[in-house]
């Protein structure tokens, strides 16, 4: 197994905080406490580089430096990437968390790093790495590394990663299948049985608490509101420019209506939603996204303004978490176009 | 008072082909393909192909929209009742079965909701139709046909097709017989049932209990027998990964599973069928009668297992606050969307739940020597994206584009977790 380790410029033994805008370089086989970690990974795991930044060079560069290390891990063909360990150290931990990012979604490349609980990267980045809890200062260096090398000699013997409970890393939040003994129905009526006697049983998914949303104060007076209608109804512009797709739809957009559907006031659009027969919606998009009515509203006083673009998605089998995500930002976008209310379509 | 006792006396489908004449011969289903094509026609069809796709072949379907198993009541004449044939003896007397074999339609698409069943690789094993001797009818429809009329005609050519191949059973020695009674507990074993939900959300999203749409159904009292006489029947295009087909209907495996163990672990007490309706009023009066169904059958517990996601979700955890609040145990089934908030509605009541995996996960469904229907679809489907197929033929899709891959019955094995 070939390994690329990532390290900062305080380790790298160039310099402290005053050089933490040391530019990226690369050097041959392991290095600092790459050295430890290599006695310990034994013959048959290999460091074959050592990628040193500067901590504030790298986190300010987080995009420019995407392909440069693309390049390395590809150069190096690297099957593992190591970063760190950061412990408590902020922008260090945040760096390890961006490199392994790009490994990850860029090349589908494992990664793995230590950080101390409280350290930013950690929850930011946990998705993109088994990410192993250390102590908070480099005084820990020596049992980190003991449990880096353990992880990544379990990477590379092909045994099946567990659980985090299992394993000791800290929790990454992705959700894989896996294949059971037993089917669905028989694990089903073993449960019912157990609960119905009883008798402990754990359940297979724990149910979330959802978040309880406060709404906003009522408007006083809409007759001067800005007023949005959007939708997760899939009335995209016709051609679809965007490729929403009809399920698990990663993306929403802005369209106005006068470069998009047709003119102001009209919603000459197209269906995607995966969720319902689409004929309704192509044949009058007003039934999704019905800007007919409220351009009435808006020329009888009744609203202060129809606000002249929306924002669709299509919600069909989009998780909740997802859902959150994207309102969060759009509510963002909505308060910097100073709008005050917002209908919302559903299907 | 007589109880019911239903005979499936099974034939074995090892092999299909097309022949001069229908015929079942040793385990052979010979096909009149040109009898069947002429069996099937109806003006909504421009074209009507048949072609066979047999587990291991190199061979994807693509979009599937539903499979049934051919199944037939020993007088020629019943297979669905309320559809094809008569109501008086569903669920008891005699009905012949070709299992291992199944009626797949496919052709243009009708809605997005519709799935893939890949024979081989490892798509395969996502999906129980991939281990059938496939029938599959590919339609082409004239133009200027809505997608509800389409819908219609091909779920219709289906049920016919399934009717037709099924009277090849008709005087045939079976391989063995399946009997079916819920015969009465001698031990004081716990009351279970199960609620069974029908999806009647419209747009669609409809399913047919006796030929009538759900949406104009009160909740209702099954024997399990009538599900497995071909007492509902699909028409609903939910997604590809979580929908019942005709044919898990017919075996839906969680009764199986209950009549497995009747008698032995549990009293099993019957199906509560309640149609899953998209609006709240509708929801709250199928799930509040359903739950009074559950006390009067005076049960301990029940099974939960959803069709399709999202919107059913409300009903699923109406259904367990009620049953748990007037002391009905309950399990639900069904597969979690995301990782934080995996479901659409939640209950703290709701602390018994199957898994039955993760839709969302992608897979890399490589190319095939054969497509019965149409690839290109794959773009404007569930589950698939404009960039779906790759360079080499192959598809980047997520497991919800496979055919009952998290069928909420609990078919298949799979589970997931959070890493």
């Amino acid at each position: 197994m070939r390994v690329v380790h990532y390290i900062n410029q305080f380790f790298g033994q160039i310099g402290g905080e005053e050089m933490a805008h040391h530019p990226l370089e690369v050097r041959k086989g392991p290095f600092g406490p790459g050295q430890a970690l290599q006695s310990l990974l034994g013959e048959d795991i290999q460091i074959t580089a050592t990628i040193v930044c500067g901590d504030n060079y790298f986190v300010e560069n987080a995009e420019a430096l995407q392909e440069d290390v693309v390049n390395i891990l590809k150069d190096e063909k690297a099957d593992l990437l190591v970063a760190g360990p950061a412990f408590n150290a902020g922008r260090y931990g945040m760096a390890c968390g961006q490199v392994c990012k790009i490994s990850y979604e860029e090349l589908g490349l494992e990664a793995v790093s230590g950080m101390y609980e409280e350290n930013p990267g950690l929850e930011l980045f946990r998705k993109f790495a088994y990410i192993l809890p250390t102590g908070n200062s480099a005084r820990n260096m020596k049992d980190a590394l003991k449990n880096i090398s353990d992880f990544v000699k379990k990477l590379n013997s092909g045994e099946e990663i567990k659980g985090p409970e299992e394993e000791g890393y800290v929790q990454r939040g992705i959700r894989k299948n896996y294949f059971e003994e037993k089917t669905g129905a028989e694990r089903c009526l073993d449960m019912l049985l157990k609960k119905i006697k009883g008798e402990e049983f754990e359940t297979e998914l724990p149910m979330p608490v959802f978040e309880k949303v406060v709404p906003s104060p009522a408007i006083k007076d809409m007759s001067k509101a800005k007023i949005i209608v959007m939708t997760s109804g899939g009335m995209v512009p016709p051609g679809n420019p965007d490729h929403l797709e009809a399920c698990n739809c990663t993306k929403f957009r802005r369209y106005d209506y006068e470069t998009y559907y047709g003119g102001k006031g009209v919603t000459k659009g197209k269906v995607v939603h995966g969720g319902y027969d689409p004929v309704y919606g192509d044949e009058d998009g007003n039934r999704i996204l019905p800007v007919d009515m409220l351009t009435e509203l808006e020329k009888e006083g009744r609203i202060g303004e129809l606000c002249d673009f929306t924002y669709v998605t299509v919600g069909n089998g989009m998780g909740t978490d997802q859902a959150a995500e994207f309102g969060d930002a759009l509510a963002e976008e909505l308060k910097r176009e100073e709008i005050q209310g917002a209908i919302l379509t559903s299907t | 008072m007589s109880k019911m006792q239903l005979d499936l006396d099974v034939i074995e489908i090892k092999d299909v082909c097309f022949g001069e004449k229908d015929d079942l011969d040793h385990g052979t289903l010979v096909i009149d393909k040109k009898g069947l094509i002429e069996y099937l026609a109806d003006p909504v069809f421009s074209k009507i192909d048949i072609e066979l796709a047999k587990p291991g072949d190199s061979a994807r379907i693509i979009p599937v929209k539903d499979v049934i198993e051919p199944r037939i009541k020993e007088d020629g004449k019943t297979s669905f009742p309320g559809i094809i044939g008569d109501y008086t003896e569903c669920g008891e007397g005699t009905t012949k079965v070709l299992r291992g074999c199944a009626v797949v339609s496919t052709g243009t698409i009708v809605g997005f909701q519709e799935g893939i069943i890949d024979m081989s690789g490892p798509g395969a094993r996502y999906t129980r139709y991939s281990s059938l001797n496939n029938i599959v009818l590919v339609t082409e429809i004239i133009e200027g046909i809505k997608p509800a009329e389409h819908e219609a005609a091909v779920r219709m050519a289906g049920l016919k097709a399934a009717h037709y191949l099924a009277k090849s059973a008709l005087g045939k020695t079976p391989d063995y017989r399946e009997s079916y009674a819920l015969a009465e507990s001698k031990e004081n074993l716990p009351k279970v049932a199960i609620m069974y939900m029908i999806m009647a959300q419209g747009l669609l999203h409809d399913n047919y209990v006796y030929g009538v749409d759900a949406k104009r159904l009160h909740p209702a009292l099954l024997h399990p027998n009538e599900v497995f006489d071909g007492a509902i029947v699909n028409g609903c295009c939910v997604v590809a990964g979580d929908k019942y087909t005709t044919y898990d209907h017919q075996n839906n495996s969680i009764v199986q599973e209950f009549y497995k163990r009747h008698g032995k672990e549990i009293d099993f007490k019957g199906l509560i069928a309640v149609p899953t309706y998209p609006g709240l009023a509708d929801k709250r009066r199928c799930c509040s009668s359903a739950v009074r169904m559950a006390r009067l059958l005076g049960v301990d517990g029940v099974a939960i297992p959803e069709e399709g996601g999202g919107n059913p979700e409300a009903d699923l955890m109406m259904l367990c606050r009620q049953c748990e609040k007037n002391g009905i145990k309950t399990v639900m089934m069904l597969g979690p969307d995301g990782v934080e908030e995996p479901v659409a509605d939640t209950a703290p009541e709701a602390d018994a739940v199957i898994n039955v995996g993760d839709c969302n996960e992608f897979v890399v469904l490589p190319p095939m020597e054969r497509i019965i229907g149409d690839q290109e679809q794959v773009k404007y489907m569930s589950g698939g994206a404009e960039e779906s197929i790759n360079e080499d033929g192959s598809i980047r899709v997520s497991l919800s584009i496979i055919m009952g891959s998290v069928i909420g019955q609990g078919t298949l094995k799979m589970s997931s977790y959070v890493y």
